[in-house]
């Protein structure tokens, strides 16, 4: 076993102030991305997966946002390099597809323009090299008559087509870590299923590692090598795919799993109650209101992830004591 | 490209005419008749046989119809008639004092641009800032001040109290200076609080966003997504101050004895010299148009979605 971990993320903090207080909208998360795999990152709306993946790549850097932790790419901590330092990270060692790539684009640009000003912000390349390096990317991404399409305008594309573009130019630059925000929301599902596999098939050519981020179960148990589930700015629970859909142990993973759809029952199982505010939150498990398994001791639990067993961590407090207890359990 | 151009072209033609048609039944609305008028102008009696001879010359006897296509048949081969006042060809005076307005108008647009421009760019990245807020404040102060008072601010502290500038008259660049300015800060407020406003709200585009996570340097954002972006408001709404600058400035002309059209038309509307006017009125809607025509032509070659809206 020779995994190489790629991008090394440790208790990552990321609060933002608003008109009536602090947010913490990422509250202590720690990940490992490692090449050639893919680490899923799942949560409901607003639960931080976005301004995660942004502030890894010093995008949320607005005036009063307090970025804490470690983040890891090569030795170097991403989270306090300077403004030109991380601008050469961006795209090159670490590249990101977003979600809506139709609005991602500039309308007054052709897609070879993006493509070379992307080259040439990373690479001393010629015209002709950047174009033919952008060329081959794009028969990678299973596009046809590359000369032609580079000459085209962002609003000339299909949503499809366009992503494959995004996936091109995020991999022209063989970064290490690949970010894929939402990649496939806003596509329907056949085309869904296309970018997934050639995404899944780039990532053996390039090697990357790849951060998927979505709140699709069905996308990340098709992708994801290791899943991350993540609420309210904490990951809840992380293990591998097979082990968390088999047997989730975080109360919040068992309640995503029961609302997925199923063909036998007419009605959509929901998750009751709301998600907490994260406006001034003051600790205790954020889970706690809508939970089903709670117990007197939650509402004071400080969340954190503990090890369920070698690949398998859980940051409930149902596991959390029991660990203690076998900690002063004496032998 | 050009196929845009051409259509738009083409479309121009009925426009054109559609002005023709409410310039020349402008002189039939006024109450006054244009053959009395020339007969006052002229310092002749306007006795009932005078006017009729006066009319049988102009033509005003002939049906409205045939009166139109032998004005219009004229106005093709660039003849508006004689001034009433100076009996000299109307086209001719014009091209006498069209220069001279297109010369301020030119000054004009050059001092808009180059303090619109970057004023708004800047004031843009470094919103809410001093610099921003100083400029806001200055912004509010150039769109609000009259001209007449401006220029006769301007007039009293460079020309009398400094002597720096001359105050009226055209001649050299110095005399440029004065009029341009007056003319140039109302609009060159008005433009960078409008290109600001078009920065933020591209600043704030998924694209940009996307621009930056690709590692692009921040300056070639800020210029070729940001700014070209945010130009095509601005470029459009540009047009029409141009026109208006075109116009000829009735106050700033007549303040600095700019010798412009505005002063011009101003006398003949005055006098009433009918054929003037008339002329004006059409020449105004055409270089209007002409500036349209223009600021669509720039704002396809910066926005392909126009340029290739149709055939896709």
């Amino acid at each position: 076993m020779n995994e190489q971990v790629v991008l090394d993320v440790k208790d990552l903090h990321v609060s933002l102030p608003s008109m009536r207080g602090v947010v913490g909208a990422v509250n202590g998360i720690s990940m490992q991305i490692t090449e050639g795999k893919v680490l899923g990152l799942v949560g409901e709306s607003g639960c931080g997966k976005s301004i995660t993946c942004l502030s890894l790549l010093g995008l949320t850097k607005e005036e009063g946002w307090v970025i804490a932790g470690v983040a890891k790419i090569q030795g170097k901590n991403l989270l306090t390099l300077g403004p030109e330092e991380i601008r050469k990270i961006r795209g090159k060692e670490i590249a990101i597809i977003m979600q809506n790539p139709l609005t991602a684009f500039n309308p007054l640009m052709t897609i070879e323009q993006h493509f070379l000003e992307t080259i040439g912000s990373h690479l001393l390349l010629s015209k002709k090299e950047g174009r033919n390096l952008a060329g081959r990317y794009l028969e990678y991404t299973g596009l046809s008559q590359p000369s032609k399409l580079l000459k085209q305008y962002p609003f000339q594309l299909s949503g499809g087509m366009i992503q494959r573009v995004m996936i091109a130019i995020a991999l022209a630059l063989e970064p290490k870590v690949l970010i894929a925000d939402e990649p496939t929301t806003s596509l329907d599902v056949t085309v869904q299923r296309q970018i997934l596999c050639q995404l899944a098939r780039l990532k053996e050519k390039v090697r990357t590692g790849i951060l998927l981020v979505s709140h699709d179960l069905g996308v990340i148990a098709q992708m994801a090598d290791e899943v991350a589930v993540m609420y309210c700015g904490c990951i809840v629970e992380r293990a591998p795919v097979e082990r968390l859909f088999n047997q989730p142990l975080h109360p919040y993973t068992k309640a995503l799993m029961a609302s997925k759809p199923k063909m036998q029952k007419k009605t959509l199982q929901a998750i009751g109650g709301q998600a907490p505010s994260l406006l001034n939150f003051d600790g205790g498990c954020p889970f706690f209101e809508r939970c089903h398994e709670k117990s007197c001791c939650c509402s004071h639990y400080k969340q954190e992830l503990v090890q369920y067993d070698d690949k398998h961590w859980v940051g409930c407090a149902k596991f959390a004591v029991k660990q203690r207890m076998l900690y002063y359990e004496p032998a | 490209m050009g196929r845009f151009v051409a259509r738009r072209i083409i479309s121009l033609v009925p426009v054109l005419l559609g002005i023709s048609l409410l310039t020349f039944v402008l002189i039939h609305l006024v109450p006054v008749d244009p053959a009395e008028v020339y007969l006052r102008l002229s310092q002749i009696p306007p006795t009932d046989e005078a006017v009729a001879v006066i009319r049988a010359e102009m033509g005003l006897n002939k049906p409205l119809h045939q009166q139109y296509f032998d004005w219009l048949w004229k106005v093709v081969h660039l003849d508006f008639g004689k001034s009433f006042v100076t009996k000299k060809p109307v086209m001719a005076e014009l091209l006498y004092y069209f220069p001279a307005t297109l010369n301020l108008a030119a000054a004009s647009l050059l001092i808009v641009l180059l303090i619109s421009i970057p004023v708004g760019v800047f004031s843009a990245l470094y919103k809410d800032t001093a610099f921003d807020q100083i400029c806001r404040i200055l912004a509010f102060i150039g769109a609000s001040m009259p001209s007449f008072w401006l220029s006769f601010v301007l007039i009293y502290i460079l020309s009398l109290e400094l002597n720096l500038l001359p105050a009226f008259g055209r001649g050299t660049l110095a005399h440029l200076v004065l009029p341009a300015t007056t003319l140039a800060l109302g609009a060159a407020a008005v433009y960078t609080r409008l290109l600001r406003t078009s920065m933020l709200e591209n600043l704030n585009q998924n694209f940009v966003l996307y621009a930056r996570a690709r590692g692009l340097k921040e300056k070639l954002i800020v210029v070729r997504h940001v700014l070209k972006n945010a130009l095509i408001p601005v470029v459009i709404a540009f047009g029409m101050t141009l026109g208006h600058m075109l116009a000829g400035s009735v106050i700033v002309e007549n303040v600095f004895a700019w010798p412009g059209v505005g002063r011009y038309i101003v006398s003949s509307i005055f006098n009433r010299d009918y054929p003037v006017i008339q002329a004006y009125a059409l020449f105004m809607a055409v270089v209007f148009v002409l500036l349209n025509l223009f600021a669509d032509i720039i704002c396809a070659t910066l926005d392909p979605r126009i340029r290739l809206g149709g055939d896709k």
